[in-house]
């Protein structure tokens, strides 16, 4: 048997979970060896009932007839050893020993970063992750994210513009799309980069499997940035992973009243870096800037005097129609057709009924 | 000994005439009733003999038959027994039938022989007077509502006892009052409220073109309110459309104007828990529903997403056709019901969205809710406008107030009527496509606008064609004689999607 069989046998035993392969990893030394161990060995290691699974589990047969049906799906398995296995997350503790994944495994020469947030964020949270993903990703810094709502999709959206792999970290199977709104960025992330997860296909989004994944995602990034996080956030289990696997966190600040910034907000006061323009990460990662200049002359189409207004007055808030009455001195008419010629320019957006932003494109 | 007394009863909102006679011949004591009757009407016999009785009359033992013609109109209600008690009183040599000649007959009769009011008196005296008869025996209790008509001759009855007395003095009264100028006048006014600018402008759209208007917007914000006070800004109603209104609140004895000119548009907000047939109409006695007691007026439903969608979809068809028919075996029932609709829903299950500060709902459970409303009734609503609301308090006064408002209903509301004079509508509201082809005038590029706004978002024919609708009307308002880009982005804002 090849030894990629051996390890994917390996990560596929019922009832032997991360710990326990650690451990028989260190005894025996390969996967092979594990294999091929006899039961006195084992029962050390195993209780009864997953030692008589295990014994089960020992069909060469059956487990080349798995691995080709993942092949078939279309599906990749990489383990611990394996070439295409992400460099920075062998250096983490609790590494999982194989991954899935649909797609392809990147350059990991390359740097990485990972952009984290809430699900339901504001349209400036949205905006904001959209930008810092296309500006890294701009400039071939791989993106890694959840694919979760919000924030997630955001950054895999901007980092999909750019040129740097996009990376998707799920809580599920690789051959489950969740959540299932997210199937366009699913299908472009597999051409661009790769869906990746720990759990074998098929396996459903349970809850739990949740923060266990975070820890991969902040795994392989350099550096990690949040974007928004209430108080009590899931993205702060990511960062907290992050900082004992010695990442480097970036935080976005919000404004004092945003219950959406305040575990942001928190995380600079407790010494996290403060992201307040691209030049901050990319100084950490030693990034080229050269054609950053080139890009950020993005408002070049021409704006009569009313829409400059008008754009000047938005935010990446959105704001409501009455606000942009009061704070700009146009005749309501005006205002009305300067907004529609915003959107048709795709230099604003309407989020919700009467509520306009500007957009970071 | 036969004659025969002209009544009439109802189907839905028509008034049909019928013949009640009664014939009276010597035999063996008999009382019997014919002619499609509804239970109501043929009880009418045992109330009309009693009563007849203890007015003092003394009813000869007689084969008595009393039939209503015609025999294919089902008759219901409690009307029949005075035409029946007069006709067996002319029958008994008591009254004189050359006084009932060309006169029509309602009432309901206690057995005392007190003599009660009916519900649905202005249909019927509408209907009798379309067809030449203009004396009316009512009960007195009707009396309030009937003088509403002009030029007919109204005798008020109490009891039988009464209606001789009064038939032998010729007492006949015609106090029709001509009082049609309506002064809008309400307790409520736009002034309450401060700041909404957008709010009030867009309701000011929606009242001069009739367009159905939905406000959304978080809890508290002033959603009702916006939608009481669209009432006092609404083009006044003409002396025919006032008749077509108090004459539905008669059938269902709701009536409480003692005069035409106090018949204002109706307001009905019903509670988000009526079921299809209290909205529709129906029931195993139909009576109308809220849809047709808001007939010409605004039916307003609050909290728009928790009324049952199939109550909300049945409100599709009478939207397009200004009227319901309901169907029972013994015919179909036709109410009218062209009312404007007014929707509050907040946008989201919380109601907070976009306040992210406050609202934690998911993009799924946001599209969700929205969701619950179906795309069918979404494409009947012209205008929709967020209701913000805040920082209203120290908001200074602004020129909407509903007299200002109303007087730029009623102008933009004359320019339609010129340009649709010969049409049969007098609304944007109501323009077809073909229609729009007609009647509206593009400056140049207004509709090249339009165009470049949809490439950009999903396109559909029918949101084009209310967003034109609404268009129209903000040129109206304007005094402007063409559709300019300015009005299409403006209708672009508040469009429904």
């Amino acid at each position: 048997m090849e030894d990629i069989l051996y390890d994917y046998w390996f990560c596929n035993i019922g009832g032997v979970g991360n710990v326990t392969r650690n451990k028989l990893l260190d005894e025996f030394g390969s996967t092979k060896m594990v294999y091929e161990a006899n039961n006195m060995q084992l029962e050390k290691y195993l209780k009864p009932a997953v030692l008589q699974a295990f014994l089960e589990s020992k069909n060469e047969d059956k487990i080349a007839l798995k691995y080709e049906d993942l092949i078939k799906q279309g599906i990749k398995f990489v383990s611990y050893f394996s070439e295409e296995y992400p460099t920075n997350l062998r250096n983490i503790y609790d590494y999982p020993y194989g991954l899935y994944f649909k797609g392809n495994m990147t350059d990991f020469k390359r740097k990485t970063v990972a952009i984290v947030g809430a699900r339901d964020c504001t349209n400036y949270g949205y905006e904001m992750a959209k930008y810092i993903g296309e500006e890294l990703s701009g400039r071939g810094i791989n993106v890694v994210s959840g694919m979760a709502k919000g924030v997630d999709r955001a950054a895999h959206v901007g980092c999909l513009k750019g040129t740097g792999a996009a990376l998707a970290v799920l809580g599920c199977g690789v051959d489950i799309c969740y959540p299932r709104e997210n199937i366009d960025i699913y299908m472009e992330i597999q051409k661009r980069g790769a869906i990746i997860s720990e759990y074998p296909p098929g396996s459903k989004p349970l809850a739990g499997y949740f923060p266990v994944r975070n820890r991969i995602i902040s795994g392989m990034a350099d550096a990690v940035i949040i974007i928004e996080a209430r108080e009590k956030s899931g993205s702060l289990i990511t960062i907290d992973q992050a900082l004992e696997q010695g990442r480097e966190v970036f935080a976005l600040p919000g404004r004092f009243t945003d219950s959406l910034s305040k575990g942001t907000n928190e995380l600079i006061k407790n010494g996290a870096n403060i992201i307040t323009d691209m030049q901050d990460i990319f100084d950490f990662l030693g990034a080229n800037l050269q054609d950053f200049e080139e890009k950020n002359k993005k408002i070049n189409i021409s704006l009569a005097k009313n829409e400059k207004m008008v754009y000047s007055c938005l935010d990446l808030l959105p704001k409501n129609l009455n606000d942009i009455f009061k704070e700009c001195q146009l005749d309501y008419d005006e205002i009305h057709e300067a907004i529609i010629e915003l959107i048709i320019k795709g230099l604003a957006v309407e989020t919700s009924k009467n509520y306009y932003a500007k957009t970071m494109e | 000994m036969y004659n025969s007394i002209i009544s009439a009863t109802l189907i839905g909102i028509e008034a049909h005439l019928v013949n009640v006679e009664v014939d009276m011949s010597e035999g063996i004591p008999f009382f019997d009733m014919t002619g499609f009757l509804a239970t109501e009407v043929k009880e009418a016999g045992s109330r009309v003999k009693t009563a007849i009785k203890n007015s003092g009359f003394l009813i000869p033992p007689a084969r008595i038959t009393v039939n209503i013609s015609p025999a294919n109109i089902r008759k219901s209600g409690t009307g029949f027994d005075l035409p029946i008690a007069i006709a067996l009183l002319i029958n008994m040599g008591i009254l004189n039938e050359d006084n009932f000649n060309n006169s029509l007959v309602v009432g309901e009769i206690s057995l005392g022989g007190k003599i009660g009011p009916i519900k649905g008196i202005l249909p019927i005296i509408l209907e009798a007077k379309k067809r030449g008869i203009n004396r009316f025996i009512i009960p007195k209790d009707n009396y309030y509502e009937a003088k509403m008509i002009s030029d007919i001759y109204i005798i008020p009855v109490e009891s039988i006892r009464n209606i001789l007395e009064i038939i032998y003095s010729e007492n006949t009264l015609n106090i029709y009052e001509d009082s049609t100028i309506n002064e809008r006048k309400y307790d409520i006014d736009f002034s309450d409220i401060k700041g909404c600018k957008t709010e009030k402008r867009a309701s000011l759209i929606s009242a001069c073109g009739l367009h159905n208007i939905l406000y959304v917007g978080a809890p508290g914000v002033g959603k009702t309110m916006l939608a009481k006070r669209l009432l006092t800004i609404l083009p006044s109603l003409s002396y025919e459309e006032k008749l077509e209104v108090a004459s539905i609140y008669s059938i269902v004895g709701m009536n409480d104007k003692i005069n035409i000119s106090d018949v204002t548009r109706p307001f009905r907000n019903p509670h988000h828990s009526i079921s299809m047939s209290g909205l529709i109409g129906g029931g195993k006695y139909p009576i109308p529903g809220e849809i047709s007691l808001a007939h010409k007026g605004i039916l307003f439903l609050d909290e728009l997403t928790e009324f049952m969608p199939r109550s909300l979809d049945a409100l599709r068809q009478p939207l397009e056709d200004k009227k319901i028919v309901l169907s029972r075996t013994y015919g179909k029932l036709k109410y009218p019901a062209d009312f404007m609709l007014v929707g509050a829903m907040n946008p989201c299950q919380c109601g907070y969205y976009p306040d992210r500060n406050k609202c934690h709902c998911s993009d799924i459970q946001i599209k969700r809710y929205m969701g619950r409303i179906s795309k069918a009734f979404i494409d009947r609503i012209d205008i929709c406008v967020a209701v913000d609301g805040k920082n209203v308090l120290n908001e200074s006064e602004d020129e909407y107030s509903s007299e200002k408002m109303a007087e730029m209903v009623d102008a933009a509301v004359k320019i339609q009527k010129k340009r649709y004079k010969d049409s049969g509508f007098t609304y944007n509201s109501q323009l077809s496509a073909k229609e729009i082809k007609k009647y509206c005038e593009f400056e140049m590029g207004a509709l090249e606008l339009l165009d470049k706004f949809f490439a950009k978002s999903n396109f559909e024919m029918r949101t084009a064609h209310k967003t034109i609708k609404v268009a129209q009307t903000i040129a109206d308002l304007a005094k402007d004689n063409k559709i300019r880009k300015k009005h299409i982005s403006e209708a672009l804002n508040y469009r429904m999607e």
